[in-house]
């Protein structure tokens, strides 16, 4: 699991859009799992998940429920496999109550919930998660921060986090990748970049202000 | 092709969702019907001699109104358009799926449940009206067959043309002109504003040297019996070959275009 973050417009939502498929780079090579995405990319969409916060990939009118059935024939999941996944989603989620009820009804916290069911329900090896807590209240947030966790735990799944939220770096992973300019500014521990931006005389300095000294040293601002 | 089917289905679906705005398209049909027929009885009082009989006309101008949802070139589908301007289009990428054909079941299952809400009341109303003003049975069996099939593959056929148009999408940020101009002229060139019989000698030229009034002008004429049916025949061999090329055309377009995306919207 690693996160990749950095000032608004420095590229990570475009450099998640060129590993998801979507686009081409201009210049340079990306591969994964042996594919080049951009290539071959409706082989390599079987496998990976994308959630994209600022998005929907569930339809307006009718319930996620009909969205789930509809990418279990989109990834021809196999009816056994599919139910099962189904359920421990809607269960580890808690979305029971609502993957009935027509998505426009629902809340942006309820949707959310049911958006990354909809990216995981055919099980994909990678996980894009492109600003999955973005507009969602406490509760929300660490249900989706903790069943990420454990998904990534139980089933192995590789996860690639794009934030600006550090508390959700925080409680997910200990990796982060700084982009700036579309520049590779850091790749390493989290805990590295606190020891060394923390300020000496508040040893306790929250995570964002940590964060906002590491941009005006690295001139990123 | 079990995802396009169930991509279809749950389209039809939501389609079908949408009963007020059939009721006003219904009555727009309607109201277009009866103005068309009003302004072309003025023509014909005058006795200026052209290329079609009143009743014929009457029941082409009907035939129109009724399959309006169908045959008409306006595309502009909400939602794939929304999806190209606001970036929303990643999530159609990052599917398994061919972003052509996902489209072209979107558009088809737009027209079809579209026409399967509207067609019916039209239909009726137009058949009851006095006889001078009411839409007349084909001329044969044979013929009405032939409306059928020319009909069908006038519906593949303007989708074809109109991915066309959706691959040149991709190279603007808005296309809500180029959209307008397109419908504008092909709705024209397929006889859908006027009759193309009615039209200039050089216009007609054009008009049957180009693809767009297959969808049309064709399936109409030869219901009313202003095409033959051997004619009509040759007319299927030759949509299908434009469906072929427009197809072919589409899909190249579409594979370019998708290696320029710019996703926008962040």
């Amino acid at each position: 699991m690693s996160a990749t973050y950095g000032p608004n417009g420095a590229g990570k939502s475009t450099t998640t859009k060129i590993m998801c498929g979507i686009l081409n780079p201009t210049s340079g090579e990306c591969i994964i799992n042996g594919k080049v995405p951009y290539k071959q990319r409706k082989d390599y969409v079987k496998d990976i998940g994308v959630v994209f916060g600022q998005r929907s990939q569930l339809w307006w009118d009718v319930p996620p429920d009909d969205s789930f059935y509809l990418l279990r024939d989109i990834y021809k999941i196999p009816k056994s496999n599919f139910e099962e996944t189904r359920e421990m989603l809607i269960e580890k989620l808690n979305i029971g109550e609502i993957v009935n009820v027509p998505t426009r009804q629902l809340s942006l916290g309820q949707r959310m919930r049911c958006e990354i069911a909809a990216s995981l329900i055919h099980m994909p090896k990678i996980l894009f998660l492109d600003e999955p807590t973005i507009g969602l209240d406490a509760v929300s947030k660490i249900t989706v921060r903790k069943f990420i966790k454990e998904l990534n735990e139980q089933y192995g799944t590789t996860v690639l986090l794009t934030t600006h939220d550090m508390q959700d770096i925080e409680a997910l992973t200990n990796r982060i990748i700084l982009i700036g300019k579309g520049k590779l500014l850091y790749d390493g521990a989290l805990t590295d970049v606190r020891k060394k931006y923390s300020s000496k005389s508040n040893e306790t300095s929250s995570i964002d202000e940590v964060i906002a000294k590491m941009y005006t040293d690295m001139k990123i601002e | 092709m079990k995802a396009y089917l169930s991509f279809l289905k749950l389209r039809l679906n939501v389609g079908l969702q949408y009963r007020f705005a059939a009721i006003a398209g219904i009555l727009t049909q309607f109201f277009f019907g009866v103005m068309y027929l009003f302004i072309y009885e003025a023509y014909y009082r005058a006795n200026i001699s052209i290329g079609m009989e009143w009743q014929a006309l009457v029941s082409y101008l009907w035939l129109n109104q009724i399959f309006f949802y169908l045959t008409y070139f306006n595309l502009i589908d909400g939602d794939i358009y929304d999806s190209i301007v606001t970036g929303q289009v990643s999530y159609e990428l990052v599917r398994p799926l061919s972003v052509y054909w996902l489209w072209y079941v979107k558009l088809l299952a737009k027209k079809i449940a579209g026409a399967a809400l509207r067609f019916l009341p039209v239909l009726v109303v137009a058949m009851l009206l006095p006889s001078k003003y009411a839409l007349q049975a084909p001329v044969s069996v044979a013929a009405f067959l032939l409306f059928l099939v020319t009909l069908f593959l006038g519906v593949i056929l303007s989708i074809c043309i109109g991915m066309i148009i959706y691959g040149f999408m991709f190279y603007t940020t808005s296309s809500r002109g180029l959209f307008s101009i397109y419908t504008a002229i092909a709705d024209f060139l397929a006889g859908g504003t006027i009759p193309i019989v009615f039209m200039p000698p050089l216009l007609q030229k054009i008009c049957y040297a180009l693809p767009f009034r297959l969808t049309i002008d064709l399936p109409f004429r030869l219901y009313v019996g202003n095409i033959s049916v051997e004619e009509g025949v040759v007319s299927v061999v030759k949509q299908v070959v434009w469906i072929a090329i427009t197809m072919v055309l589409g899909l190249v377009l579409m594979k370019h275009s998708q290696k320029k995306l710019v996703v926008q919207g962040g």
